[in-house]
């Protein structure tokens, strides 16, 4: 407390009896909780997202960096190196799709209409869901990509293309999708669009060999889906889109 | 404390859910009776900000909810018609989660989170997985969280479905205790409910308000419109086609009827004193009648 507030607090006479120091006490408290309520942190909404992530979700991805890591090291090490770059998209593609479930988890569990009336709202909560599941795809990526320098003889920037591209695209589709289906999204939906998904990026992967094609395309694919990716997340985080068609 | 709401309309394409609703709530209870399909959850969604109006402003305190959305939504408590919920969370995490999502600090949540499940009476199932919560256990749930932040407005969307009648009294007691300088908007289709707790009631039917007040006040207004009478059993059916029954007791051979009318319904019939249940009737005959 500084000399200016004992100055200011000489002048209040507070009186001594039981019933005005609890008067006093439990105005002190309102004011706590009042202040506690008008407090706007985007941390502590960014930190307690992370809390209460289901660590299922964490340990899939986990498992998805393990697992691929083992692949990529010791079964399929000596297979052309577009094989080991497939199936590194594939896993990460299945990254996109558990980061989804969880991301749009509120829409099927039917969370979303009560999570819009609180503090935090539904908007700003899908948003710091996007950052952390963002960076920690970012991650996923980048260290596949870096383990993955080890078993082909592909630039480390190329690599990152290679699985940046696919996931962007994973992403727009999976993200236009569950935009449209959002109010009538349930698990079921969620699994069987997200197989289908999937299914499509191994047919095309295999069907044409993309690794052919100049980098420098590779460069503008991945600008452009990145644009396109920004236009969507934008669309879905904006406030009136929330709204449901009762 | 004031929520103010000014010609509230509310249409879908062709269908009118709100048609030019306005109302002032101070402090106190008040339930919303309605039918099905008159607007309520409407309502309630958007004086919590789900959904916006066609035309017409909510304002509280004089500002405007829309405009202020952060600061009226940390003062709100919801529970929503269909309360949903993450199943494979306990009691105790749903109530951290949401009591982190209203902002509230971590240690200060977990006491209050505590306090509110002794209070509905879930302390002891707190760290069960909530898909294994019976009905009435989860809508308790439901209750309790939309009260973690002490709020200035709380609105519950038929709150006591699935509640047993114990539960229901626990439920009032609750309301009651906690309504001191709050506005308290519920809407149930338990009348009793609404007349025990109610400080005033509001009818919303087919999206209008069509009247509100203490639930002494509205069932005068039916004053002299409830009857009763006997009838013999094979006539029951001709009177039941004719005429608006809240009610029928057999006794024998004989039927005692409760018959909403305007007019003597039998030459014996004797005028009775209405209830809200009888005024629920009235106001929503066409439900009752289908």
């Amino acid at each position: 407390m500084g000399n200016k507030m004992i100055k200011k607090m000489v002048r209040y006479e507070i009186k001594a009896d039981e019933a005005h120091r609890q008067l006093v006490i439990d105005l002190g408290k309102q004011k706590i909780n009042q202040n506690q309520l008008r407090r706007y942190s985007l941390f502590s909404l960014f930190c307690s997202s992370l809390r209460f992530t289901r660590m299922r979700t964490w340990l899939i991805q986990f498992s998805l960096l393990l697992l691929t890591t083992f692949f990529i090291t010791k079964a399929i090490n000596n297979e052309p190196s577009v094989l080991i770059i497939q199936c590194v998209t594939v896993a990460i593609i299945f990254s996109a799709i558990f980061f989804t479930e969880e991301l749009f988890q509120s829409f099927t569990t039917g969370m979303w209409e009560l999570e819009q009336t609180l503090k935090y709202d539904l908007r700003q909560h899908i948003i710091t869901k996007l950052l952390i599941f963002g960076i920690a795809d970012l991650c996923l990526i980048i260290c596949l990509a870096l383990i993955c320098q080890g078993t082909v003889a592909i630039p480390f920037w190329q690599i990152i293309l290679y699985l940046l591209v696919p996931f962007n695209i994973a992403c727009i589709v999976l993200f236009s999708l569950f935009t449209i289906w959002r109010n009538n999204l349930t698990s079921f939906v969620f699994w069987i669009g997200s197989g289908l998904i999937l299914m499509g990026a191994i047919i095309l992967i295999n069907a044409f060999n993309v690794y052919e094609i100049r980098i420098a395309y590779w460069g503008i694919a991945f600008m452009l889906s990145s644009a396109f990716l920004g236009t969507i997340v934008t669309e879905m985080i904006r406030t009136k889109k929330w709204e449901a068609y009762y | 404390m004031q929520l103010e709401l000014k010609n509230i309309t509310k249409s879908y394409d062709d269908t009118i859910a709100l048609n030019d609703v306005s109302f002032l709530l101070e402090p106190g209870v008040y339930g919303l009776l309605g039918s099905n399909g008159s607007g309520k959850t409407t309502l309630f969604r958007i004086i919590s900000g789900v959904l916006k109006q066609t035309t017409g402003t909510v304002t509280y305190n004089q500002e405007d909810i829309r405009a202020n959305s952060d600061t009226f939504r940390s003062i709100l408590g919801f529970l929503p018609q269909d309360f949903s919920y993450y199943p494979d969370f306990t009691g105790m995490k749903f109530m951290l989660y949401i009591a982190a999502l209203k902002g509230i600090n971590k240690n200060f949540a977990k006491k209050r989170c505590l306090e509110l499940l002794k209070l509905v009476g879930l302390e002891e199932v707190k760290k069960k997985k909530i898909k294994k919560y019976s009905g009435g256990m989860k809508q308790r749930l439901g209750i309790a969280q939309a009260m973690i932040n002490d709020p200035e407005v709380l609105i519950l969307d038929e709150p006591t479905v699935g509640l047993d009648p114990k539960e229901r009294v626990r439920f009032r007691n609750l309301i009651s205790s906690f309504s001191k300088n709050k506005i308290v908007i519920l809407s149930t289709h338990i009348v009793s409910d609404i007349e025990y707790i109610a400080d005033e009631i509001l009818v919303l039917n087919k999206g209008t308000l069509e009247n509100r007040g203490p639930s002494s006040e509205l069932v005068e207004t039916i004053h002299g419109y409830v009857w009763e009478t006997e009838v013999e059993n094979d006539k029951l059916n001709e009177m039941l086609m004719e005429h608006l029954i809240s009610n029928q007791k057999h006794e024998g051979n004989r039927t005692v009827l409760r018959i909403i009318s305007k007019d003597k319904p039998a030459p014996d019939a004797r005028q009775v004193q209405p209830t809200l249940e009888d005024l629920y009737l009235y106001y929503f005959r066409e439900e009752a009648e289908r």
